[in-house]
């Protein structure tokens, strides 16, 4: 293994503590960090939860230049920055296609002044190749790819934009290159290696148990008695805590059924609320005013709040990664938490439709193809807005298409534009294609036996922990508090020790107490 | 509930259109097309307040649920050359019975034109951000999570902070101006306030949240919020509130304008006239006439007389307000073809602003 000098270590401690105002590391950071400081390409898995941040933020403060992570999800960007900004670390700053050009440009002025130190860039924004070229004036010191079993096929979140990071890179001259994620299974990780030049020596790999995490699963009859269990476990359990829900009628139906329930200190999350009313719910759940969010995968990713008791899966996810970095969340303080899913025998319906959609249909593939086929050898524009209309393809579905036709050489190079892609077909572009609906529905049917993985999870008369383990090829048995519903549960480790009172009426609201409370003058 | 207000946004819009603007305009006001002539439509008729509050819904989803409305026969379409928006008789009722729940009127009253507006919620921006950091500075932290990311306002927040280097003066200030701002209001506006704004003790409430407190809808809370800015910035004009003034944006400046809008400004403030701009900008009259009426709108201090008499203002308002017309085409017919159109498009804007300064 690769070492650091005693110099270096101490400094890299002394960073720790400064930015982070930690004294140790967690198991594994260390190891991950070496390889960035000393320019080495690597692979990080460690547990959602685990601290995977702190792998690159700190090289990424301590080392020159500029840092790239490259993350999946605006919401987890945007996350990210504000909580680095929170403890006081400035100079970052993100970079998506959803920002408005001037926020675009302005922040790019930002990053060529060299004012910024860690730099967020969405994938597809990396597509676009203006911004790469103004992009490799800056010096760039390492290059981060969170989440990335993104970039695999094999893996439960494949995006093809993470296809072509190794471009990217080489345009970047080649920094040296940190791969994290807390879900990769064998061939995930194999895959990883191979497309970003990490030597397979140079994977550090963390176990992915979490030992303070109990494994429950709850089996309701039907959609009625799923309520009731829900309802029930609210009562009991010791909170804060987060419910998960698929869609988000699921998670604003909860919260509506809490409220005619009386439940108070509670409320719903979900993408399609505006940013400032997501971010009040956040600060309310981190400053510990709500007990309870009822909300859908978007909540969660960048919030640091160490002491969320339970997580309740009201829907099947669709395959174990998602369940385990949902659950992820829970006691990131080490203190014992509780997940439990609740299924029911007709739930298995959501999760499937959701991948169905993710794909395109048979029709829309062979519209799209057949009107590629009218234009050979020639360069392409295609508008998002003119896909959605003339063939009902989602942007998501055409990046898919034009990644397949690619491989098979249908169509070059194809990249981003502002409102869509341009590429040039292939003079010998087919006339028939059912090579490529082939090749995409075997892609969707690996998704479903992903989600028959995640069904055979739930059933399975075996402890929980080592199935999970299982399917990372890593032995989990060893468990802080209770193990899983298989093994045994001591309840009353969770459950709080008096049950919720019920509503209490609000004292009466005056506006001095209120605007005292707002600003104290001591 | 939500429903129930959001249907009174239709009929408000279309009782203030009156059968002489189109279906269509309506759903331009709601989703905020930014466009002179729905920005001037908004100040002529009164419903700049309405401007955007369907931002985020499609036009063709907007344009469905009026025609819901339209069908079910509260909204009436007037056949013509242009068809004419307005309230039938059952709308009319349905829109007094939700008036009394919501209280629309005074929101529309509160503000006259889209620039108003956005002033309006600008100030209640940057005041969130003050006031919250406040609440921390109060207790000697400087490091949180900000309630609006808007860097170009979270930079001007920053400056009268700066500007204010005794935080603890800052703080009592900042809080003494609330408490008197406060003392005017009712309980139920109180609570708007007071509960939405963030401090370190307690991140304030969604609108939604507050909704539910108040048992009400979600857009009705957006919409009191930003009258009640509306009104505290037109107050603050002739009582002293030294320290949230300085939150306000000055009034109509530059901002709000097109920047085309801003070049014809400062070449017209050079003393240019009407003619030399045209020719100095190489653009159509026409272009020029829509630059002079929006800086109008903007800019109520904007002195319209030297682009015409007035004699001809007043005769203008005159008929605007005995006639109740508001159509230009129909005031013209009523003045005669010596009054030209911007003639009467810029004296209608002053008009609507209660004649504002001549």
């Amino acid at each position: 293994m690769i070492q650091l000098t005693q110099v270096q270590e101490q400094s890299l401690y002394k960073a720790l503590t400064r930015y982070f105002g930690h004294e140790e590391f967690r198991p594994g950071q260390l190891d991950i960090i070496r390889y960035p400081l000393l320019g080495e390409n690597a692979l990080g898995i460690l547990a959602t939860g685990g601290g995977k941040s702190i792998c690159y933020q700190l090289p990424a403060l301590m080392l020159e230049g500029m840092t790239i992570v490259i993350s999946p999800l605006i919401s987890l960007m945007a996350d990210q920055v504000r909580h680095l900004r929170r403890q006081g670390i400035q100079h970052a700053e993100y970079i998506n296609s959803a920002q408005s050009l001037e926020e675009q440009r302005w922040k790019l002025q930002q990053v060529m002044d060299k004012n910024v130190k860690i730099l967020y860039i969405s994938p597809e924004k990396l597509q676009q190749e203006g911004f790469m070229e103004q992009l490799a004036c800056v010096p760039v010191s390492l290059f981060v790819v969170d989440e990335a079993h993104c970039i695999s096929q094999w893996g439960h979140d494949f995006r093809t934009d993470y296809q072509r990071l190794h471009n990217c890179i080489r345009k970047l001259g080649n920094p040296p290159v940190l791969a994290l994620t807390a879900t990769a299974t064998e061939a995930v990780q194999q895959d990883i290696c191979l497309q970003l030049s990490i030597p397979t020596k140079h994977i550090v790999l963390q176990s992915v148990n979490r030992e303070n995490i109990c494994y429950d699963v709850a089996f309701a009859a039907d959609e009625r008695e799923k309520e009731s269990i829900l309802f029930e476990k609210l009562r009991t359990l010791k909170g804060p805590g987060l419910v998960y829900f698929r869609s988000r009628h699921g998670a604003e139906r909860a919260f509506q059924l809490s409220q005619m329930r009386g439940i108070t200190h509670c409320a719903f999350y979900h993408g399609g609320m505006m940013a400032e009313e997501r971010l009040l719910i956040q600060q309310q759940f981190l400053q510990g005013e709500l007990d309870v969010v009822f909300a859908t995968n978007a909540f969660g990713m960048g919030i640091d709040k160490p002491d969320i008791r339970f997580v309740l899966h009201y829907h099947t996810p669709p395959d174990i990664e998602s369940y385990l970095q949902e659950v992820g969340r829970v006691s990131r303080d080490g203190a014992p938490g509780y997940a439990c899913l609740l299924s029911a025998p007709d739930d298995g319906f959501l999760p499937g439709q959701l991948i169905a959609e993710e794909y395109p249909n048979e029709k829309q593939m062979n519209g799209f193809a057949a009107f590629l086929g009218t234009l050979r050898g020639q360069e392409v524009r295609v508008d998002k807005q003119e896909a959605l209309a003339c063939w009902g393809l989602e942007e998501q579905h055409v990046s898919i298409l034009l990644y397949h036709m690619e491989k098979m050489n249908w169509l070059y190079q194809p990249h981003r534009t502002k409102d869509g892609w341009v590429f040039e077909v292939s003079e010998a572009f087919p006339d028939r294609y059912a090579s490529l609906v082939r090749t995409v529905f075997h892609r969707r049917d690996e998704r479903y036996r992903k989600l028959e993985e995640m069904r055979r999870w739930l059933t399975e008369p075996v402890c929980r922990r080592e199935t999970l383990g299982k399917y990372f090829s890593q032995e989990h048995c060893t468990s802080l508090a209770s193990c899983c519903d298989r093994c045994g549960i001591d309840m009353a480790l969770y459950e709080r020790q008096m049950p919720a009172e019920e509503e209490q009426l609000e004292e009466h609201w005056e506006w001095r107490q209120e605007l005292d409370r707002l600003l104290p003058i001591s | 509930m939500n429903v129930e207000f959001e249907e009174g946004l239709f009929l408000v819009a279309a009782s203030r259109f009156h059968g002489e603007r189109t279906p269509q305009a309506i759903v331009h006001l709601l989703r905020g097309r930014k466009n002179n002539q729905v920005i001037a439509d908004a100040a002529l008729f009164g419903t700049s307040m309405l401007y955007g509050v369907m931002q985020g819904i499609s036009a063709d989803e907007v344009r469905n649920r009026l025609n819901t409305l339209i069908e079910r026969g509260w909204i009436e379409v007037h056949p013509g050359v242009k068809e004419g928006v307005c309230c039938s008789m059952v709308g009319k009722e349905e829109l007094q019975k939700r008036e009394r729940t919501f209280h629309y009127e005074a929101c529309l009253n509160a503000i006259t034109s889209v620039h108003e507006k956005v002033r309006a919620v600008r100030f209640w921006k940057k005041l969130s951000l003050f006031v919250q950091t406040a609440s921390y500075l109060a207790e000697g932290e400087t490091l949180f999570y900000p309630v609006i990311e808007q860097r170009e306002l979270q930079q001007e927040v920053k400056r009268v902070l700066l500007d204010n280097p005794d935080r603890r003066m800052l703080v009592s200030q900042v809080k003494q101006e609330i408490a008197r701002w406060m003392e005017e209001r009712n309980d139920e506006e109180r609570q708007l306030i007071l509960r939405r704004l963030s401090g370190k003790a307690r991140a304030g409430l969604t609108y939604r949240q507050l909704a539910d407190t108040l048992h009400t809808a979600e857009g009705a809370v957006t919409m009191h919020i930003i009258r009640l800015a509306a009104e505290q910035l037109v107050c603050m004009e002739s009582s002293s509130y030294p320290l949230l003034m300085k939150l306000a944006d000055k009034r109509a400046g530059e901002a709000g304008l097109t920047r085309t809008a801003q070049q014809t400004r400062s070449l017209l403030n050079k003393g240019y006239s009407f003619e030399q701009v045209v020719h100095r900008r190489g653009l159509k009259p026409g272009t020029i006439e829509d630059h002079l009426v929006e800086i109008a709108i903007a800019d109520p201090d904007f002195d319209i007389q030297r682009f015409v008499s007035y004699k001809k203002i007043k005769r203008i308002q005159a008929v605007m307000r005995e006639k109740g017309l508001k159509k230009i085409s129909e005031i013209r017919r009523e003045v005669g073809d010596e009054y030209s159109f911007l003639e009467i498009r810029l004296a209608s804007v002053r008009a609507l602003q209660g004649g504002g300064r001549l």
